[in-house]
């Protein structure tokens, strides 16, 4: 404890310096731009301006990568609120509640508290990343295989909540998700399946090149479909902005545990921020009084999974910097921007450049902040923004897909991807099937496939030991009994739906 | 006003054109003119792409332009590699090179839009070796006593590593049939993956490359057994080499060696000036220091013997693929 | 939410059922042992697939309206029209290179979508391109696709 208030100490005067402040203000306008034009993602946002950082000190380089890393993940739930199409993946459980808030005309509001809960989240797992690193990063190694697996297969229960109406196609919806995650190389014998010769798929579906296109070219052509309906969804009340962020408030207990989701799945490496919001949205869902209320414009499900993504940003930090391990794509580039700055991320990074590492995490408390009146600021044109026609949104839409689907790989073939995804979504759309359990789908199909055929190798094929294990380790156990809450009470909220219609 | 503007257009036209033509004269001479792009086959974040960058942030004082590192990642880095055979033979698109990954590829999938010969390699900077590594109070106390442990067909033993079919597994394969092991490789997606299962004690014993578990073997956490080189490692002087403690020859074919390259066809004198440059470079100070921090080995070697490498790199590849299906 | 209508319902239950049948024979040509979740997925796919096509044959049947198949040809155009433009608008990157094709693309599909005003045209396909030059090219240096052209 004493060592973590020197570090603060210590952090505390790198951040003294005004050219970091100023690097924190400049990347966390250059992210909120990044994360709310849909295309563009964090991962793209940091991974871009690593070369940048060069010329910089160690702490103006990180302060500037980290604010991106913040703001981004917040701004693409502004792009998923009006416009329904998520800004990042992490976005994607946002735009269930947050769009149709847009078209009850609570746009607004939508956004202000989707910007209070990201603050929230955010700042609540750096905290966690502040003080709590070690013993986290020690949890995050108990995670074996099998965990692994698991929390994949906790991940799948939640598709059921996610598809509202038509649970049969959801789990359509679902399969197909895992499915086309796992086409390529099996994470085990290395034999090649169901890539047609096709080598950008080796590695599997590239998720975020499929969620460009899944998202954004289904609702260019409904846009262009429905003739003129956009002026009356959008009666933005942009004033009182102050008093709409209060609001989040009401909403205590879900926040707290949206964080909590958010922190733990961050740690874990391979897991991602989509599945925190997804988890932490069907959280919300289960606890609420009025679990049918959501995904109609319930302002709950859009503060559970922006808190949930934001937390998974302090989250991922922690194995990142304590065990030299990424829990993400995006702390995998900072990892290396570290690395390119002369700090060797693991066990002893902290105590060697402790003054480095705390003003990192510090000057990611100010980018918390400091995205707040940015995020308005760009929320209250991005407001005016859908307002413009559809035939002049759709092929800056598409225009975005495409160069953001390109830069990531810089693979033309992933702009076919990206297109044939869109093909694929818009047929989705037409038969009413969620995209939703898709993603979660297209998120864990890797984990659970892989983690699956890793536990059975590790315990040399004996299926038995295998089971006994799951039931015997402890954390394994622990995620078994959530899953098992989880489908319960799915299971529950489902009869006592279905009941008045029974009488 | 007509035959104004056609003489002025025509005076453009020449002082266009001559200009072209002393920037070709020049391009003769002043090789590069323009920034150097650098295709990394790998995301952001590995061990290829470190070096890379890192070299980028030093390459402006030798070679006279920036470089800038592309990430072209995919199948294993068939993508990336396949771009650079197929790119512009004009000096301005190089590309990273690792051994024996290119190989293995090449090996495992014959099918591939790429040949080795597609390329001229201009030189090597880094290698990287595989090392057997325990956790710090492990019952495995040596290489040795691993050895007698894992002889045991009735009760084979877990290994982690980077795979599958990858530079790792390849020398765990081959050292454990020169010793006759009965080990059960379990292949983890990346060298980071293993070293977490290791430090979790999902797995008595990892192969990993030297670079990813340094960090934890420094802060005591891990204890390195054996590394699978010619020669003892320098910031590992005390973990013994392979060939040496079992006294026969089991091949380093797994150590990975990290270069660069541009496709065949690239004038001689643009390859020389950047071999050259990549010298000087590898030979600076500022840069051995950092790359000494980040834990990466330095050691150059010229075109000449970066092409050698890559043919006996093939043939030993050649003769051990079988074990990889 | 569209009206729930039967035949749609039974034609999008039977392609899922040919869809994972035709995936669920491919995975039989790989190994066991590298197949065995693709195989246990498209198993379970096929049954989601039967139950929809039972749930969507219990359903009532839908009246026939008039001038159905005109109405849904009217339906088809906003989704040919986005395919057809951004497939051309790949393709052209590929061979003539990222900003000649980026300003064809912007400018032919807004007119072509509805937008007719060449001031309106110019400015946003000039903006896009300008704001794409100076994010990715200027300050970031990537490299965007180049062809014939630029």
């Amino acid at each position: 404890m004493e060592s973590i208030l020197n570090g603060i100490a210590l952090g505390s005067t790198q951040l003294l310096d005004p050219m970091v402040l100023l690097l924190i203000v400049l990347g966390t306008v250059f992210g909120i731009i990044i994360g709310s034009l849909p295309g563009l993602t964090s991962t793209m946002g940091v991974a871009l301006l690593v070369p940048v950082t060069f010329g910089m000190t160690p702490v103006q380089g990180l302060a500037l990568l980290g604010a991106i890393y913040c703001s981004s993940t917040y701004a693409g739930a502004i792009s998923a609120i009006l416009i329904n199409i998520p800004g990042t993946p992490a976005n994607c459980s946002t735009l269930l509640d947050g769009f149709p808030m847009t078209k009850l005309g609570q746009g607004g509001l939508a956004i202000a508290l989707a910007t209070a809960a990201s603050a929230i989240g955010g700042f609540m797992s750096n905290f966690g990343l502040l003080f709590l690193a070690p013993p986290l990063a020690e949890l995050a190694l108990r995670f074996g295989s099998q965990e692994y697996f698991l929390l994949a297969l906790f991940g799948v229960s939640v598709i059921a909540s996610l598809s509202e109406g038509n649970m049969l196609k959801g789990f359509t919806s679902g399969t197909l998700g895992l499915f086309l995650a796992i086409v390529g190389m099996h994470p085990m014998t290395g034999d090649i399946r169901f890539t047609f010769g096709i080598p950008e798929l080796f590695n599997g579906l590239p998720l975020v090149v499929a969620l460009i296109g899944l998202y954004s070219i289904p609702e260019v052509i409904a846009n262009l479909s429905e003739k003129s309906t956009n002026e009356e969804t959008t009666a933005a009340e942009v004033k009182g902005v102050f008093g709409q962020m209060m609001e989040v408030f009401k909403y205590k207990m879900v926040m707290f545990k949206a964080t909590v989701i958010g922190l733990i799945v961050g740690i874990v490496p391979g897991a991602g921020s989509s599945i925190a919001g997804f988890i932490a949205y069907d959280n919300a869902k289960k606890a609420s009084k009025q679990p049918e209320s959501f995904g109609k414009g319930n302002p709950a499900g859009v503060v559970a999974s922006e808190t949930a993504n934001n937390a998974v940003v302090g989250g991922s930090l922690i194995p990142t910097l304590t065990l030299g391990i990424p829990g993400n794509a995006v702390s995998a580039v900072l990892l290396g921007g570290l690395m390119i700055h002369g700090l060797k991320p693991g066990p002893g990074l902290f105590a060697e450049n402790g003054e480095i590492i705390y003003g990192f995490i510090l000057s990611m408390f100010v980018a918390n902040l400091v995205f707040v009146p940015v995020g308005l600021f760009v929320s209250r044109y991005g407001v005016k923004f859908i307002k413009t026609p559809a035939s002049i949104l759709g092929p800056l839409v598409i225009g975005l897909g495409v160069v953001g689907a390109y830069a990531l790989n810089m693979s033309l073939v992933d702009v076919w991807i990206m297109i044939a995804m869109g093909m694929l979504g818009f047929v989705m759309k037409q038969f009413d099937v969620p995209r939703e359990p898709m993603v979660l789908g297209l998120v864990l199909g890797t984990m659970a496939e892989g983690e699956l055929a890793r536990s059975m190798s590790l315990v040399q094929g004996d299926v038995p030991a295998l089971f006994a294990s799951m039931f015997t380790r402890p954390l394994s156990l622990i995620i078994i009994g959530l899953t098992a809450i989880s489908v319960f009470q799915g299971l529950r909220s489902q009869f006592r739906k279905k009941g008045p219609f029974l009488d | 006003m007509g035959t104004y503007s056609k003489t002025a257009a025509a005076i453009t036209m020449a002082a266009f054109l001559s200009a072209g033509a002393v920037n070709s004269v020049n391009a003769q001479t002043a090789f590069p003119t323009k920034p150097i792009v650098a295709i990394v086959p790998f995301s952001p974040g590995g061990g290829n792409d470190i070096l890379l960058r890192l070299i980028s942030k030093h390459a402006n004082e030798f070679l006279g332009q920036t470089l800038v590192v592309e990430n072209k990642p995919g199948a294993g880095g068939q993508i990336g590699w396949t771009a650079l055979a197929k790119s512009k033979a004009d000096g301005y698109t190089i590309g990273a090179t690792s051994l024996p990954s290119m190989v293995i590829i090449k090996a495992m999938r014959p099918a591939t839009p790429f040949a080795l010969d597609d390329f001229r390699y201009i030189c090597n900077i880094q290698v990287d070796p595989v090392i057997w590594v325990v956790k710090a109070d492990s019952r495995f106390k040596t290489a040795k006593e691993f050895v007698a442990q894992a002889s045991n067909p009735q009760k084979v033993i877990n290994i982690a590593g980077d795979g599958p079919q990858s530079n790792v597994q390849l020398q765990h394969l081959a050292a454990a049939k020169a010793l006759g092991l009965s080990t059960n490789f379990v292949s983890f997606s990346g060298s980071g993956p293993a070293v977490t299962a290791l430090l979790g004690g999902q797995v008595e014993i990892a192969a990993t490359t030297l670079s990813s578990a340094i960090p934890n073997i420094e802060a005591g956490k891990l204890r390195a057994l054996v590394v699978f080189s010619s020669d003892p490692v320098l910031s590992l002087p005390d973990v013994p080499t392979a060939s040496k403690l079992f006294g026969k020859a089991i091949p380093s074919v797994g150590m990975a060696v990290r270069g660069l390259a541009v496709p065949k066809g690239v004038p001689d004198d643009a390859v020389a000036k950047l071999e050259g440059a990549f010298k000087q470079l590898s030979d600076s100070k500022a840069f051995l220091a950092e790359a000494k921090n980040l834990g990466i080995m330095v050691k150059f070697m010229n075109a000449a013997e970066a092409e050698a490498l890559v043919k006996e790199s093939a043939k030993e590849v050649d003769a051990l693929k079988d074990l990889l299906k | 939410m569209a009206q729930i209508s039967k035949t749609k319902e039974c034609w999008f239950a039977v392609a899922m059922i040919l869809l994972s049948a035709a995936l669920l024979a491919q995975a039989f040509m790989y190994p066991a042992q590298s197949s065995q979740f693709p195989r246990f997925l498209m198993v379970l796919q096929l049954l989601f697939s039967a139950a929809l096509l039972v749930v969507a044959l219990r359903l009532p049947h839908e009246k026939t309206k008039d001038g159905g198949s005109k109405q849904r040809l009217a339906a088809l155009r906003a989704p040919f029209q986005v395919f057809v433009a951004s497939s051309a608008y790949v393709l052209a990157i590929g061979y003539v290179g990222y900003f000649v094709s980026t300003a064809f693309f912007l400018c032919g599909s807004m007119y072509w979508f509805g937008t007719h005003k060449p001031v309106v045209l110019i400015a946003v396909g000039a903006g896009f391109i300008l704001t794409v030059y100076a994010l990715f090219v200027f300050f970031i240096g990537v490299r965007l696709p180049e062809g014939i052209l630029i």
